[in-house]
């Protein structure tokens, strides 16, 4: 079994569906967590290919990329399904999330208040409902819970961490994803009360996301 | 065979390692264009694009969004990927840092003001290209072969190639000079017969 060393903010959020899929398949890794004031001196210190995080070594060799980290543990944890179409559908999913971060980094580094607000506000009445109207309606297409129907895959983790920020930083609630978007809180639903997930939840580092 | 057609702007950017996929696998597909002045009026809106966005890619009539995903199904489905585990996550890895590059490319071509603009250009030059240019550049150099994946064409190739070009076009004449590794990438995938074939007919744009 390589070593594995994940290296991320002591945050939820691009490793979060990583750490879960570790646990999934109950394979020890490294959890190293930067602090938000480590991170400019660190960044420079050419230890981090893309100047960014999540960073994750396997067997002292480096990979970057979320995305790319996820896909490849999903896909060696048997996280996955062997239908094209239904993988093709996972990966919709996963782009869908990363497509509504530039509107969120808008929103986040907005000095002024007034065009900050004026950025949540977007995030919250257009961009979010566009991209889970579309996710709800991919999520339906089986009989659930998850993607893919019956198999848990990386796609239903990415899914459901990238949720979770969203309901952490407040530009969605629990209550509006439930009764807007039923078959995707069941989805979360489902994905954080997998035993190894649960166990994992209650003693994780406590964060906003 | 599965009936594909392809719906994006008549441009090359996100739409364009798709239709290098289809012409690499030889593989037949309808390439429409939307005229991007109409986009905002008479397409975005009319429900038929789930996310507002194109690329869209039609297969026997259901609809899927967002390029990556497209992309790597097509790489699949033609085997433009390696099969083995590590080498396509250095292969993902590689196009995943491709997309971070268009997310700052966006910004870019969404600025209006133009001091922002020129802002923007600049940091794209200066900060952005060789971040990305210089990572992708060292997982070429240490593959092994021609590609990426090695002596296997993926589909990270085609897209490490479409935006080489582009930005060089568009931002730094000097990426050739500057990448040495990555220009001889550049060429040798658009030598492959069937993109170079392509890249003769296809409508000409500025991106």
């Amino acid at each position: 079994m390589p070593v594995y060393k994940l290296t991320y903010f002591n945050l939820g959020a691009l490793a979060e569906p990583i750490r879960w899929a570790f646990k999934l398949a109950e394979v020890d890794f490294e959890d190293e967590r930067i602090e938000r004031e480590d991170w400019p001196a660190l960044k420079k210190s050419g230890r981090f290919p893309s100047e960014n995080m999540p960073l994750l070594e396997i067997d002292g060799e480096v990979f970057t990329q979320s995305s790319a980290i996820l896909r490849y543990l999903g896909n060696k944890f048997g996280l996955t399904v062997d239908d094209e179409i239904q993988r093709l559908r996972l990966d919709q999913v996963i782009d869908i999330t990363t497509d509504v971060r530039p509107s969120f980094r808008a929103y986040f580094f907005e000095a002024d208040p007034e065009k900050k607000e004026k950025a949540r506000l977007t995030i919250v009445n257009e961009v979010v409902p566009l991209y889970l109207r579309q996710i709800e309606g991919i999520v339906i297409k089986t009989d659930g819970p998850y993607i893919a129907g019956s198999k848990l895959t990386y796609g239903d983790l990415s899914l459901t961490a990238a949720l979770n920020v969203w309901i952490g930083v407040g530009v969605i609630t629990e209550a509006q994803l439930q009764e807007a978007y039923p078959a995707t809180a069941k989805l979360r639903e489902a994905v954080l009360n997998v035993p190894q997930i649960k166990a994992w939840l209650e003693v994780r580092p406590k964060t906003t996301f | 065979m599965p009936q594909y057609k392809l719906t994006y702007f008549n441009l090359t950017a996100l739409g364009e390692p798709i239709r290098w996929a289809f012409k690499v696998a030889g593989v037949a597909f309808e390439d429409i264009r939307i005229p991007r002045e109409e986009w905002e009026t008479n397409y975005k809106f009319t429900g038929r694009f789930p996310t507002q966005q194109v690329p869209l890619l039609e297969i026997d009539g259901k609809v899927y969004t967002q390029s990556g995903a497209i992309l790597r199904h097509l790489a699949r489905t033609f085997g433009l990927i390696t099969g083995n585990e590590m080498v396509d996550l250095t292969v993902d890895q590689a196009d995943s840092i491709v997309i971070d590059g268009f997310r700052e490319f966006q910004k870019w071509v969404r600025e209006k003001d133009p001091t922002l603009k020129a802002d923007l250009h600049k940091r794209m030059v200066d900060t952005h290209l060789p971040l990305f240019l210089t990572q992708i550049q060292e997982i070429v150099a240490s593959s092994g072969g021609d590609f990426i994946g090695g002596s296997k064409l993926t589909y990270a190739d085609l897209s490490v190639a479409n935006w080489f070009s582009i930005w060089t076009n568009l931002f730094d004449p000097d990426l050739p000079k500057k990448f040495p590794r990555l220009n001889q990438h550049n060429q040798t995938v658009l030598a492959i017969p069937e993109i170079k074939a392509w890249i003769e007919v296809r409508p000409k744009t500025n991106v």
